[in-house]
């Protein structure tokens, strides 16, 4: 082994103390070598001494490392999947398909919310609107059960008066048959007569002024107004509603025969 | 923007069609829901008459029980042939009847009813007459006849039930006498 060979083999060790058996052979025969093996050891040992001056290498890196673009499959995935939703915002079978969806769910809605899901509805999917005159005709009756005092009592009566001739010239003129209206009829004479006319005299005098007018005037206009529907109808009908607008007259008539003297005519 | 137009419209337009689901009677239906209601109409104003007539709270109670056994009559003929809707209109009446008609005319009286009085008495027949008109149409074989159970046929139930169950509080049932040594 040759000076020029050992000295690169020392060059490329990684501890030029320790070197192989072939170099060393030459070592203890070669001082030159020896020396170059000293000084080499030497400036291996002092390498780490040697002060690192201030970088912003790292710093740099980092930030080169940063700005390199992402990784070609990627930006490919993500921009695919918004140009197909705008290609489909965009395209002329998007406003019949959004109406298609609306009605969809609005059927869904119509469907869940009338009835709970899975109970047969034997009468229809559709609740019919309940009865006026039944749900008025029990109000006024729990107006009765109420009312403690004359006073209440007279005014939920008039009320119920009221209701059922509204009823009797609704169903006049619903073309209902003479003998609904005279079924009417009959009630709202009873009202007047044995309820309003013989109420009134036992309310208390001092509220007799506030209460018997308004319900006078209710009468009188109880009986303009059955004469002018009386007047649009047949006969048979007509006959009814006269007879209404006679048992408001009449009770009218005791009412202001009250106020005035205090007693019932 | 304008794309969005149409289905808008369409939606709006059925929420306002079908939030207006319960139209008012037709002239034709007015006379026909008459004919159906015509002896509750009568009973509710001639025993209304009554009641005006009555100072005594049990009296009043004894009426309003008087016109909810007409009510429960066309409850049970309703149930009979399966008219669900109509049952559930006429419960929700008979329940309002009940609680305030019999119950809070009852319970007008306070708590100081003696428990041998004949007020007492008289409470516990107006008690046990609700029982016996409201008992039944609790039952589910009355509903059950000729097909299943429907939604508004539950909520009639459910209405009789909640208005029994409240004259029941205000009239507890009357305590077993105590068998007397020999």
């Amino acid at each position: 082994m040759n000076c020029k060979a050992v000295r690169t083999h020392l060059l490329q060790a990684t501890d030029p103390g320790r070197p192989s058996a072939a170099v060393a052979e030459h070592l203890a025969q070669c001082p030159a070598c020896r020396q170059w093996q000293d000084r080499l050891r030497q400036l291996a040992d002092a390498l780490p001494l040697l002060p690192v001056p201030p970088t912003t290498a790292k710093a740099d890196l980092l930030c080169k490392l940063e700005k390199i673009p992402v990784a070609p499959r990627r930006p490919v995935a993500v921009v695919a999947k918004p140009s197909r939703l705008a290609a489909f915002f965009n395209s002329p079978a998007f406003p019949p398909a959004a109406l298609a969806a609306g009605l969809l769910v609005f059927a869904f809605t119509w469907w869940l919310l009338p009835t709970p899901r899975g109970v047969p509805i034997a009468q229809g999917p559709r609740r019919p609107a309940p009865d006026p005159l039944l749900a008025s005709m029990m109000q006024r009756h729990l107006e009765l059960a109420r009312a403690k005092s004359p006073g209440a009592r007279l005014t939920a009566l008039a009320d119920l008066a009221d209701d059922l001739q509204k009823e009797t010239q609704a169903l006049a003129l619903a073309e209902a048959n003479a003998d609904d209206l005279d079924v009417l009829a009959r009630l709202y004479v009873q009202v007047v007569s044995q309820g309003v006319a013989e109420r009134a005299p036992l309310v208390p005098e001092a509220e007799r002024r506030d209460l018997l007018g308004p319900i006078v005037n209710r009468l009188e206009q109880t009986s303009k107004s059955a004469d002018e529907t009386a007047g649009k109808l047949q006969e048979n009908s007509a006959a009814k509603l006269q007879i209404i607008a006679s048992a408001a007259r009449e009770g009218m008539k005791q009412l202001k025969a009250l106020q005035q003297t205090g007693e019932r005519p | 923007m304008n794309r969005f137009v149409l289905p808008l419209a369409v939606l709006t337009l059925a929420t306002v069609v079908w939030a207006d689901s319960t139209p008012p009677l037709l002239p034709g239906e007015k006379v026909e829901r008459f004919h159906k209601n015509q002896k509750l109409v009568k009973a509710l104003v001639e025993h209304g008459l009554d009641l005006a007539k009555q100072d005594d709270p049990i009296q009043r109670a004894k009426q309003c029980g008087s016109v909810a056994e007409f009510f429960a009559a066309e409850i049970r003929e309703a149930a009979k042939r399966r008219d669900g809707y109509r049952a559930a209109e006429l419960s929700a009446l008979l329940g309002t009847l009940l609680k305030t008609g019999v119950a809070d005319n009852l319970r007008s009286l306070g708590p100081n009813v003696a428990p041998e009085s004949q007020g007492m008495q008289e409470m516990l027949k107006i008690r046990k007459q609700v029982d016996k008109l409201t008992r039944p149409l609790e039952d589910p074989i009355v509903w059950l006849k000729d097909g299943p159970l429907t939604a508004p046929m539950e909520e009639a139930q459910s209405a009789i039930r909640a208005a029994r169950e409240e004259v029941e509080r205000v009239v507890p049932a009357a305590k077993p006498v105590a068998e007397k040594g020999l």
